[in-house]
């Protein structure tokens, strides 16, 4: 890849990479180092990209089994605990922070479907090859997902 | 607004502080080294002040260890969610070394003013998520302001402490070259970070495999290693220091160390080598930690987990050398970029793996925790480590078991009376068999000559599919032995119901419960029947009167889910008395004595209700 078309994808790309690490990883930290470890495996990345929609899928592919390593580090995980964490970003409206808050307290594997289904608008079944669990799996964690969330939103959160 | 539109408002005001530069990675790859963007997380430990401690008795122990006060930290539910409002005490022991230490009475000291500084967030959040200007002197510690970098400089200088400079990831492969060869072969270190003064830490596992403790099979941990004379503000929860047995020990290569087994998941190391100081925070105590660990440990695994480690080879410190950490971190990544994505080097290569989703030493593990319980008649531990529903096949006929204490009345029939000759047997190899494969595409690994199968039931969760012996037998759904041949329908030999058939009766089904078609699906029902719901339970007897429940039943919040899970999984499995499940056993339908596929069973995916057929077996 050259550098223009790095820098380009880099641009385009890098927030998506950085919520999906924030998603897997619940911490900003480590999303911004997931972010560098990504866009290094680009660079190093010799084999040509079919078009947009590969260089994008193969690049959340690669943040998915980067997270997913970091999260097999207990170490990470104790050391730090995101509601500890003062670093809140700031949204526009009342009800966008609350539903940050809430996504950021469940447990990962729900975070990360959540984000893939919801932001990137991946399929049920694009969801679980790029997880390696099965399409049950993935809607339970949806279902189940949708179901706290509801709860601790209320009305902001819609019945599906 | 729909959710996903709220979903990609909301989140895309979320960025990163992370610049991407092709002109850095250039550099990296020259070997000049890479200034990292890195901002570290603040400590895990809130303290609240500084205290004298009390000196324990005759060798330096955990509470020598230990920071002066109990802190508060966010409680979790059973799933792991944080109960918002709810804290609890633990006591945190410092990383640095012993409590009155300059470095740990300056983490307790710098821990204090955090715990009273931005109480409500109002600083940060003015900040927003703009660079603060801090990082490149602070960027290891949690400063965002001038007054908050004005205390950090005066506590180190206090202490007459250094502040840490720079910080690098070491990869696996790379501890070597980053710190020596400090462990013995039995112990696999993770990725870490080392600083520049020698602090490092890293995850690793350690196989315990030598003399009375082999096929304990793996231990897992966290490394610390705190070069003395630089200010580190991590501390580690370490729940309550009662739990703790403790006592010394001399390690294998002759160094003195501190032992704490938990009664709990956790126990530590403790090593003061005079210039940095060593805790390995082990992840399993005398209760296990399945999620990290094999199982329970005593005193004579932590003894040999603390003889894998060379602790004098870590001393004196020598500061690492980052050019050639960086160099080696670029050979390693050049080799796992060559890996297949989605599975580590090892899981690509393990048949066992491939095949069934688990790993080996997790089979092994969990083979041995069975054999272990089953030996000394743990009964509902036993009963628990089923999948269900099930059928147990005992002299009396064959009955369907849905939980474990449905299964405990045949337990002594299936597993009680041969309890030795299972557990011997399971024992005597624990290394599971080639996998077979059931017909869902799961796999099934097999032990003690196929007497026990076993596999996934949902990610990380390993349960037993079948116990056969020759006067008994429990399976689970269809069971490796009912499973299709080629070109043998299974299905429709337990049901009369062809698999294509089973198929599109699950799509159908979705289709009216998406649909809402509340008349057809009252109709699909067979009667009587019993419906639970939040509200009660009742027994309904014709369509019309399941119609009264549908709202609170079918049709009510999670009809989108129920729709979706027969959509996504409508491949149906025999079940007991003759019906096909689909949907992970969301749905059990089977043919009525008219020859028409009818719903015996619909429940919702979290047991808010349920819908069963409630008359004689069909």
């Amino acid at each position: 890849m050259d550098k223009a078309r790095f820098t380009a994808a880099a641009r385009q790309y890098q927030n998506m990479v950085y919520r999906t690490a924030l998603h897997a990883l619940g911490s900003p930290q480590d999303a911004d180092d997931a972010v560098q470890e990504v866009f290094l495996r680009l660079f190093r990345y010799k084999e040509p990209f079919a078009g947009e929609e590969h260089l994008r899928r193969w690049l959340l592919r690669v943040t998915v089994n980067y997270c997913r390593d970091v999260l097999k580090s207990p170490w990470r995980k104790r050391r730090v605990s995101w509601e500890e964490l003062p670093e809140t970003p700031v949204f526009d409206k009342p009800g966008q922070a609350a539903l940050y808050r809430e996504v950021m307290a469940l447990p990962e594997k729900y975070r990360t479907v959540l984000n893939l289904f919801y932001y990137e608008e991946l399929s049920v079944r694009e969801i679980g090859e790029l997880l390696g669990v099965g399409d049950s799996t993935v809607t339970t964690r949806l279902a189940r997902a949708r179901r706290r969330l509801k709860e601790r939103l209320g009305e902001d959160w819609q019945d599906e | 607004m729909s959710n996903e539109r709220f979903y990609q408002e909301t989140f895309s005001q979320v960025h990163g502080t992370a610049e991407i530069r092709w002109e850095d990675y250039e550099m990296m790859r020259r070997g000049r080294g890479l200034k990292w963007i890195v901002t570290l997380a603040a400590a895990a430990a809130l303290l609240a002040a500084l205290s004298v401690l009390a000196v324990a008795a005759n060798f330096f122990g955990l509470r020598d260890v230990l920071l002066p006060e109990k802190h508060s930290v966010y409680v979790t539910d059973e799933d792991g969610v944080v109960v918002p409002g709810e804290r609890e005490f633990k006591d945190f022991v410092s990383l640095s070394g012993w409590a009155d230490t300059p470095e740990s009475r300056a983490l307790a000291e710098w821990q204090a003013f955090l715990e009273g500084y931005d109480q409500d967030g109002a600083i940060i959040a003015e900040i927003g998520n703009e660079p603060t200007g801090f990082e490149e002197r602070y960027g290891h510690y949690l400063v965002y302001t001038q007054e908050m970098a004005g205390k950090l400089e005066e506590i180190v200088a206090r202490y007459e402490l250094k502040l840490h400079e720079w910080m690098e990831v070491v990869l696996p492969e790379t501890w070597p070259q980053a710190v020596g060869g400090f462990f013995r072969e039995n112990v696999v270190p993770y990725s870490g970070y080392i600083y520049e003064n020698g602090t490092f830490r890293f995850d690793g596992d350690a196989e315990l495999g030598a003399g009375e403790l082999k096929g304990y099979g793996t231990i897992e941990y966290q490394f610390s290693r705190s070069v003395k004379g630089t200010f580190d503000d991590v501390a580690l929860n370490i729940g309550d220091l009662g739990d703790f047995e403790e006592w010394g020990f001399q390690a294998a290569d002759g160094t003195s160390v501190t032992l704490g087994l938990g009664a709990r998941n956790r126990s530590l190391i403790l090593a003061d080598l005079g210039d940095s100081f060593v805790l390995v925070n082990v992840l399993t105590g005398r209760e296990g930690d399945g999620a990290f660990s094999s199982g329970p440990i005593g005193r004579a695994e932590l003894e040999a987990l603390a003889d894998s480690f060379v602790y004098s080879a870590l001393t004196p410190v020598r500061e690492p050398d980052r050019d050639a950490i960086l160099e080696a971190n670029a050979r390693c990544m050049e080799e796992l970029e060559n890996q297949p994505a989605g599975e580590t080097p090892a899981e690509a290569e393990d048949p066992l793996y491939a095949r069934t989703g688990m790993r080996p030493e997790a089979a092994r593990d969990f083979v041995l925790l069975l054999a272990e319980r089953i030996e000394e008649g743990r009964r509902t531990e036993v009963a628990n480590m089923l999948a269900y529903p099930a059928q147990a096949e005992v002299s009396a006929g064959t009955f369907t078991v849905n939980s474990p204490e449905e299964f405990l009345p045949y337990y002594d029939e299936v597993i009680g009376q041969n309890r030795l000759g299972l557990s011997t047997a399971m024992t005597w190899e624990p290394t599971p068999q080639e996998p077979w494969i059931i017909g869902d595409g799961r796999g099934l690994a097999a032990v003690a000559e196929g007497a026990v199968w076993f596999g996934l039931v949902e990610e990380s969760v390993i349960r037993v599919f079948t116990i056969e012996t020759d006067q008994a037998a429990v399976r689970y759904g269809t069971g490796p032995e009912e499973s299709p041949d080629p070109g043998e329908d299974a299905l429709y030999n337990r049901t009369g119901i062809s698999t294509e058939a089973g198929r599109a009766f699950a799509l159908r089904l979705a289709d009216l419960i998406a649909d809402g078609q509340k008349e057809e699906l009252a109709d699909l029902l067979v009667y009587p029947a019993q419906v639970k719901t939040v509200n009660g339970e009742f027994v309904v007897n014709t369509p019309e009167e399941f119609l009264e429940h549908y709202d609170e039943t079918i049709g009510g919040s999670g009809r989108g889910t129920l729709a979706a899970d027969l959509r996504a999984d409508p491949e149906p499995f025999a079940g007991g008395s003759g019906l096909a499940s689909a949907a992970n056993g969301a749905v059990w339908f089977g043919q009525a004595e008219d020859g028409k596929i009818q719903v015996f069973t619909l429940q919702s995916d979290v047991w808010q209700w349920s819908v069963r057929y409630w008359g004689e077996q069909p």
